[in-house]
């Protein structure tokens, strides 16, 4: 078993430092009511990924994929913001965007069959699978991220107060760009449902369960690294289990568990 | 002394809306802008600070924009989170001295569990800097009931009368009980 953990060390690294980077930026989204948003961006991204694979055999960039995520990425959220399609109605709005969206992942799947594997990974990714070179990428970014966090933090919360208070949208977009590089990067690395799942599930279910926001900060991250951690080491041992949703379903549990004990204690 | 004078001001996002108005503020006034829905209070207002440019007519203000605060008007916020009344007001870099305002047993308060007057008064401080003269507040006393607007009108007596520079445009509806001049927007 020590000798799986070490040949898969950066594996755990990635895990590790996505996971308290996600709980950490995730809130920031629920509390500016922009969640449903960012799912829809993700499709972008994905969309960007297959397409950056079509190309990819013709360029042998390896690093292609990634930058086509990243360019769709943004280019949805200058559409959303220019022309304003993330004011009014949103979360219909959105919906009605992740249908065709995700209606074009599909068509681009059945002209191109062999991109089907990649579509797979988008949705779930899998740390256990992913390369050296894309590790590594996960975790600089990450941990570039988390150095900005700590000298943002301050004025990053202030802004989402503001928005969550007031609604007050237009001065305050700068700084979302920022909280959206390591989401598309972990939608290119760890999948969309590992990505979105470490942003949300923490600061939904237990977004209220403690007596202040500083200890609500430390025990979601906390959760985050261990349900990440477990996880990947339960998929190791199990090999019948796919990580991504070993590690969710496993978030998930630890949460609502302690919800339910933080409650009683409260109590 | 005359902290802002208006003169001629015609507001609207791209047709007017009202008759072109005239105001001024005093240092140590109470300013109650009233009006009926649709009337413009609260264009008013964001014409004022700058954050909606006047169709017409003059804004001057005698002060630099860090001595003017104001609190727009709160809508419906996602409140999924733990912060306590004091953490708020760190966040907004409250200063100490005004951070006293707040009792020593809602400090500790999470917002969550906050009443709707606790909530405002938080709000409200954390809209005040040591560079605070005008305090311009939209609607502070919506959907607040007979005891959170004493509490909200005792605040901004005590804050007047602990530093007589400062001044307080108020847009409501409501009938606030303050010593206050009146403007009213038909």
């Amino acid at each position: 078993m020590l000798e799986m953990i070490l040949f898969y060390k950066l594996s755990f690294i990635t895990s590790t430092v996505s996971g308290g980077v996600l709980s950490v930026i995730g809130k920031h989204f629920i509390w500016r009511n922009k969640f449903l948003e960012l799912f829809t961006l993700c499709q972008f991204a994905i969309i960007g990924n297959l397409l950056g694979n079509l190309i990819l055999p013709d360029l042998e960039l390896p690093l292609i994929p990634l930058v086509t995520s990243v360019v769709f990425f943004i280019f949805g959220k200058f559409l959303f913001d220019f022309f304003k399609v993330n004011a009014k109605e949103r979360s219909t709005r959105m919906i009605c965007i992740y249908l065709v969206l995700a209606s074009s992942q599909y068509l681009i799947i059945s002209l191109f069959p062999n991109l089907e594997t990649h579509l797979s990974n988008g949705l779930f990714g899998s740390m256990v699978t992913a390369t050296h070179l894309e590790n590594w990428i996960i975790i600089s970014i990450f941990l570039i991220i988390s150095v900005g966090l700590f000298f943002l933090n301050s004025s990053i919360t202030k802004n989402s107060l503001e928005i969550s208070f007031f609604q007050r949208r237009k001065k305050h977009i700068k700084d979302e760009y920022f909280l959206l590089i390591p989401v598309v990067i972990g939608v290119f690395g760890l999948g969309l449902i590992y990505t979105l799942s470490f942003l949300s599930l923490g600061a939904v279910i237990l977004g209220t369960s403690f007596k202040n926001q500083k200890t609500n900060n430390i025990a979601l991250a906390v959760i985050n690294i261990i349900a990440s951690i477990g996880g990947l080491l339960l998929s190791l041992y199990f090999e019948n289990l796919s990580t991504t949703p070993l590690q969710v379903v496993l978030l998930a549990l630890i949460c609502l568990i302690t919800k339910v004990f933080n409650e009683k204690l409260l109590k | 002394m005359i902290y802002l004078s208006a003169k001629n001001l015609q507001v609207g996002y791209n047709s007017p809306i009202g008759m072109p108005i005239d105001l001024e503020l005093s240092k140590g006034e109470i300013l109650q802008i009233k009006g009926a829905n649709g009337t413009g209070k609260s264009t008013v207002l964001k014409t004022l600070i700058n954050e909606i440019s006047p169709l017409s007519g003059q804004i001057n203000w005698k002060l630099k924009g860090r001595e003017i605060s104001y609190l727009p008007q709160g809508g419906e916020n996602v409140n999924n989170f733990n912060f306590t009344l004091e953490e708020i007001l760190k966040i907004y870099e409250v200063p100490e001295s005004i951070k006293s305002y707040l009792r020593d047993n809602l400090r500790e308060r999470l917002w969550i569990n906050a009443s709707g007057g606790e909530k405002q008064l938080t709000l409200i401080l954390s809209r005040i800097t040591e560079f605070t003269k005008v305090l311009i507040l939209d609607e502070p006393l919506n959907h607040l009931d007979q005891n959170a607007r004493v509490l909200i009108e005792d605040l901004i007596k005590k804050l007047m009368s602990d530093d007589s520079s400062i001044s307080v445009i108020i847009v409501s509806h409501l009938e606030v009980q303050l010593n206050k001049r009146e403007f009213i927007l038909c």
